[in-house]
C-alpha cells in the first residue's frame, strides 16, 4: 500500500489542478438516466444510489432539495422513492401537497414514500414543516473521524442527547483511506445518528482515484439554504480549491452577501499553527480566498484536518477548527473528542456556539 | 553509509515524533525541522555517493571569491492555476561590502496586476567575503529578509518576515574525490501578514508564522565554465512565494513545500546567464542576464 502511495504522490507532483476532476464530478451529481425513468436533483443536492424501473434511492447533501423524475413509460407507473440521510421530519411534496411516507422507518433519516407518476416529467421537493420558520435553530459540526470509526458511536450518542440539533455538518475526513468498505462502514454508522450528516470530503477520501466519495455522499462542493441561513461547502481535500469551484462560490457568495452565510471545507485556508502547514499549499491562494470570504460578507468559516480545536478570525471572519471526531488528536491540547453546537438565525446571524465534549 | 543512517533516522524521529503527537502545535516545528535535517542530510550522502564515482577530475574545481557587486535581470513565466498572472520582469541586486551583503529584488508582472519586493540583507560569520579566494567554500551566513506582494486583482496583500540561518557545506571537506560538490542549507522562520481588501474598505489583516528550511546539492561547473558556475537542486518548505508548496493529493495535502533547480554559467569573469526552474504549486520557469563585477587586487577572481 505504501508502494502505492509513494506512486499517486510522485505523480501528482507537479500537478496544478489535483481537485479538477472531483469539481468536473461535482456536476454529474444527482443525475442518472434508465430506459424506463430519469432523475435529475437540482444543484446536485443528493446522490443517487440506486436507480431502476421501481425504485430510487437518494442520499440527500441537505435539509431540502428539488427534484425532477421523468417516466419514459407510455402509462402511469408506482415509483419507490426512498430519502436516505434527510431530516426525520422530512417531507416529500409534488404540486405543494406532501405525500405520505410508506411506513415509520426505524431509521429516523430514511423514508420511503411510494408515488404514482405519470408519463412524462414530475417536479418534487424535499422539504421539513418549518424550511420558512426564520427564528434561530441549532446545527452541530463533526469532523475528522477516520480510524476511530469503532468509537464513533459514542459522538452519535452525545450528539443525540442534543436534542435541538436539527442537523450535522462535516468539514471531511470521514474515513482513512476512502475505500468503498470504509465508506460502506462510515454509512452504517450513520444509521443510530437521530439527525442527517451533510459534509464534504477530506484528504483522508482520496485514497482510491477516482475518489469513491461522490458515489456515496454527493458533492464535494455545493450551497444550500435552511431557515434562511446558507451554508456552502467547498472541497479543499488537496488543499487547494479549483478554479471551477471557485466560480460557483462566486455565485454562492454573490447570492447570499444578504444572508447569514457560514462556509465550512475540509483544509483550512490558514492554519493558527503556521508552521505546521495543515493550511493551502500554497498562501497566495489562501490570501486570494479569504480576502473573497471576506469581501462576500461570511458570518463563520467551520474548518476540521487540524485534529484538536481552534477558534480564531481570518478577514474578521470567526473561525473554527474542530477535528474531533477520533482521528489521532493533537497530544497536549487537553481537547480530546468532540463536537460543536452551534446557534444561528436568519436575521440574528450566528447567535452562539460551544464545545462538547465526548471523552 | 552513516551519514545516510542519520538521516534515515532523523526522518523516523521527526515523522514519528508528528504522528505520535498530532502535529502538537508545541513540538511541530521541531518535529518538521528534524525530518527534513534528515531528508536533507540522506538526499545529501546519496548524491554524494553518485558524484565521489563520477568525479573523475577532482583537481580542476576552481572557486570563485564572492564578486562587489551582482545584478540580474531576466524573464519568469509563471504557471498558476489559481492566478491570471503568468510573465514577470526580475530583477535583483547583491551588494557586497566586507561580510554584509545586501539584496534588493523585484518581480513585476507587465501590467502591473502583481509585484513582489523583496529586501534581503545577511552577515557572513564563516566563509569568503568580497575577493577572498579559499580552497574550500563553506560558509554561513544569517539572513533578514522582508517582501511584499501586492495581488490588485484578487484585492490582498501579503509582508513577509524573515530571519533564517544559511549556508553551504563544501563537500570536498570530506575527500578529495568530492572537491566541487556542495551541500547548501537554510533554517530559520518567517511572520507572513495578510493585508485584505481596498485600502478604504479593509478587512482585519491575519498574521501567520512560517518555518523556513532549505536543502539542496550541487556542483560546480568545468570545462569552459569560467568560476563560480554552478548548478544545484533543492527542495524549500516556503509556501508563501510563487512556487509555494506542492499540490500533492492525500495524507499529505498541502504539507511538502517545492523543489527546484538553479544553474549559473558564466562566460567570463562579468557575464552569465541563470537558469531557474520550480516545481510547486506553480511553476516557475525562467533565465536572468548575470553580471558581477569582482573585488580586484585581493587576489579576487
Amino acid at each position: 500500500m505504501s508502494a502505492r502511495w509513494l506512486l499517486v504522490a510522485l505523480g501528482c507532483i507537479g500537478c496544478l489542478r489535483p481537485s479538477q476532476e472531483r469539481a468536473q464530478r461535482d456536476t454529474e451529481v444527482g443525475k442518472a438516466d434508465t430506459l424506463e425513468i430519469a432523475v435529475r436533483v437540482a444543484d446536485g443536492l443528493a446522490a443517487v444510489r440506486a436507480i431502476d424501473a421501481e425504485r430510487i434511492i437518494l442520499w440527500g447533501s441537505a435539509p431540502g432539495f428539488r427534484f425532477t423524475l421523468e417516466n419514459r413509460s407510455q402509462g402511469p407507473r408506482s415509483y419507490r422513492i426512498e430519502l436516505q440521510n434527510c431530516l426525520p421530519d422530512a417531507e416529500l411534496r409534488r404540486d405543494g401537497l406532501s405525500a405520505l411516507p410508506e411506513r415509520e422507518a426505524s431509521i429516523s433519516t430514511r423514508k420511503v414514500f411510494v408515488l404514482e407518476l405519470a408519463p412524462g416529467s414530475t417536479e418534487l421537493q424535499v422539504t421539513t414543516p418549518d424550511a420558512d420558520d426564520l427564528e434561530p435553530y441549532q446545527f452541530a459540526l463533526m469532523s475528522d473521524v477516520q480510524e476511530a470509526i469503532d468509537r464513533v458511536q459514542d459522538i452519535y450518542a452525545r450528539i443525540n442527547a442534543e436534542t435541538d440539533v436539527r442537523y450535522l455538518l462535516g468539514a471531511g475526513d470521514l474515513t482513512e483511506r476512502g475505500t468503498r468498505e470504509q465508506l460502506e462502514r462510515f454509512q452504517t454508522e450513520l444509521t443510530s445518528l437521530r439527525v442527517p450528516y451533510f459534509t464534504t470530503l477530506g484528504n483522508h477520501e482520496l485514497g482510491p482515484s477516482p475518489s469513491l466519495y461522490q458515489e456515496y455522499f454527493g458533492r464535494g462542493s455545493f450551497h444550500f439554504d435552511f431557515r434562511g441561513v446558507a451554508f456552502t461547502l467547498i472541497d479543499s481535500a488537496s488543499a487547494t480549491v479549483d478554479p471551477t469551484v471557485y466560480e460557483w462560490l462566486e455565485g454562492w457568495l454573490d447570492r447570499s452577501v444578504d444572508q447569514t452565510h457560514i462556509v465550512a471545507m475540509h483544509i483550512p485556508p490558514l492554519d493558527p499553527i503556521g508552521v505546521r502547514n495543515g493550511a493551502f499549499a500554497s498562501r497566495a491562494e489562501a490570501g486570494k480566498l479569504v480576502a473573497r470570504l471576506g469581501r462576500g460578507n461570511v458570518d463563520l468559516t467551520l474548518y476540521g484536518h487540524v485534529h484538536s480545536f481552534y477558534a480564531f478570525d481570518n478577514a474578521g471572519i470567526p473561525a473554527f477548527i474542530s477535528g474531533g471526531g477520533g482521528a489521532i488528536p493533537e497530544r497536549f491540547d487537553n481537547m480530546g473528542r468532540h463536537f460543536m453546537v452551534i446557534r444561528v438565525g436568519a436575521s440574528a446571524g450566528v447567535i452562539d456556539s460551544r464545545v462538547v465534549r465526548v471523552d | 553509509m552513516a551519514m545516510q543512517g542519520v538521516g534515515l533516522g532523523l526522518i523516523a524521529l521527526g515523522g514519528g515524533s508528528l504522528a505520535l503527537t498530532g502535529a502538537s502545535r508545541y513540538l511541530v516545528a521541531a518535529e518538521i525541522a528534524t525530518a527534513a535535517a534528515g531528508f536533507g542530510l540522506f538526499a545529501v550522502s546519496w548524491f554524494a555517493d553518485i558524484y565521489g564515482t563520477l568525479n573523475r577530475d577532482p583537481g580542476a574545481v576552481r572557486y570563485a571569491a564572492p564578486p562587489l557587486i551582482q545584478t540580474q535581470f531576466g524573464y519568469r513565466f509563471v504557471q498558476d492555476s489559481q492566478f491570471d498572472y503568468r510573465h514577470f520582469w526580475v530583477e535583483q541586486f547583491d551588494l557586497y561590502s566586507a561580510g554584509l551583503r545586501l539584496s534588493p529584488s523585484a518581480w513585476l508582472s507587465p501590467q502591473g496586476r502583481n509585484g513582489r519586493y523583496g529586501l534581503d540583507v545577511a552577515y557572513r560569520f564563516i566563509g569568503p567575503r568580497p575577493g577572498e579566494q579559499r580552497p574550500l567554500g563553506s560558509r554561513v551566513d544569517l539572513e533578514l529578509g522582508t517582501a511584499y506582494q501586492r495581488f490588485a486583482p484578487e484585492q490582498f496583500d501579503t509582508t513577509t518576515f524573515t530571519a533564517a540561518l544559511s549556508g553551504r557545506y563544501d563537500l570536498g571537506g570530506i575527500g578529495y574525490s568530492m572537491s566541487g560538490a556542495f551541500a547548501d542549507w537554510q533554517v530559520g522562520a518567517g511572520l507572513l501578514r495578510y493585508t485584505y481588501g481596498p485600502k478604504r474598505a479593509q478587512l482585519p489583516s491575519d498574521l501567520e508564522t512560517f518555518l523556513l528550511a532549505r536543502f539542496g546539492v550541487g556542483a560546480l561547473l568545468r570545462g569552459p565554465a569560467a568560476r563560480g558556475s554552478e548548478v544545484s537542486v533543492y527542495y524549500d518548505h516556503r509556501h508563501d512565494d510563487f512556487a509555494a508548496g506542492l499540490k500533492i493529493t492525500g495524507i499529505g495535502s498541502g504539507a511538502i513545500g517545492h523543489f527546484g533547480i538553479d544553474a549559473r554559467y558564466f562566460l567570463d569573469e562579468n557575464w552569465g546567464v541563470l537558469l531557474d526552474a520550480r516545481i510547486g504549486a506553480a511553476r516557475v520557469l525562467g533565465a536572468s542576464l548575470l553580471f558581477r563585477e569582482p573585488l580586484r587586487g585581493r587576489g579576487g577572481s
